[in-house]
């Protein structure tokens, strides 16, 4: 069982995260919103380019739509991310701009999620997360 | 004595560590965009709330920092590279960066906000 803590006085969890560049041996750490209402993993583009990562490994263009508009952005594989104490290799995500205001690098949603248990004690301010067994 | 003196000299100017000092200064004197507010001429480790002190409201720019463990945001101190007004201008530092350091990372000192987008079509 891995504990993560967070400010539970925030409007938001936010929590640490790292993502690996394409050789596996530079590595960015970011601060991300746990975001249990996403289907998806988003890193800002800026995060990757810096990185090495390029838009023409890209997979796929993907749009998101929010309440902001509708902003179009790609599907990547990145060799390594580390969240909760846990890490995913190849791992897919969605590379979009978040508006400048945000003041976050990505939210994490249950591509990486669905992968762990996880209870989120807001109250306590920490999130504890084991690996699903199968 | 007075021999071995210029000599260990020298040998200094051939390490890394020195490569490394002139590069960050070069990196943090070269402010590409007036809008920028680089311009550290030297480097200090700081804790993060010295950080937020001397930085409100930026993006800071930081390596070598020293986690407390393997999974909180938390750290003891870190060395800060450079400062910027938005996320964007903070990104040719962090590349200068990892020119030197296999770990670089930016973050915001103000509050974070935001709303959470719901819906992602492939």
């Amino acid at each position: 069982m891995r504990v993560t803590r967070f400010n539970r006085k925030r409007d938001l969890i936010i929590i640490r995260g790292f993502v690996w560049g394409p050789l596996h041996r530079q590595r960015r750490p970011l601060r991300l919103v746990l975001d249990t209402g996403a289907a998806e993993t988003i890193i800002v583009p800026d995060v990757l380019d810096e990185l090495g990562y390029n838009p023409r490994e890209g997979e796929a263009i993907s749009v998101m739509r929010s309440a902001v508009g509708r902003e179009e952005g790609y599907l990547i594989r990145i060799a390594r991310f580390d969240c909760l104490g846990h890490q995913s290799r190849d791992f897919r995500v969605h590379a979009h701009d978040l508006p400048d205001g945000w003041n976050i690098q990505g939210l994490i949603g249950l591509s990486f999620l669905r992968e762990l248990n996880y209870e989120i004690r807001s109250l306590e301010g920490r999130i504890l997360v084991e690996r699903a067994a199968g | 004595m007075l021999v071995d003196k210029p000599r260990r000299f020298l040998r200094k100017l051939d390490t890394r560590f020195h490569e490394r000092s002139v590069e960050i200064v070069m990196l943090a004197n070269e402010p590409p965009n007036p809008s920028t507010s680089t311009g550290m001429a030297t480097h200090e480790r700081l804790t993060w709330d010295e950080i937020c002190q001397r930085y409100p409201e930026e993006w800071v720019v930081m390596t070598e920092i020293a986690w407390v463990n393997d999974t909180d945001f938390e750290f003891g101190t870190a060395l800060v590279l450079a400062h910027h007004k938005t996320r964007k201008e903070a990104s040719p530092s962090v590349k200068a960066a990892f020119r030197q350091y296999d770990e670089v990372g930016s973050f915001w000192t103000g509050k974070i906000e935001g709303p959470v987008p719901r819906f992602i079509a492939p």
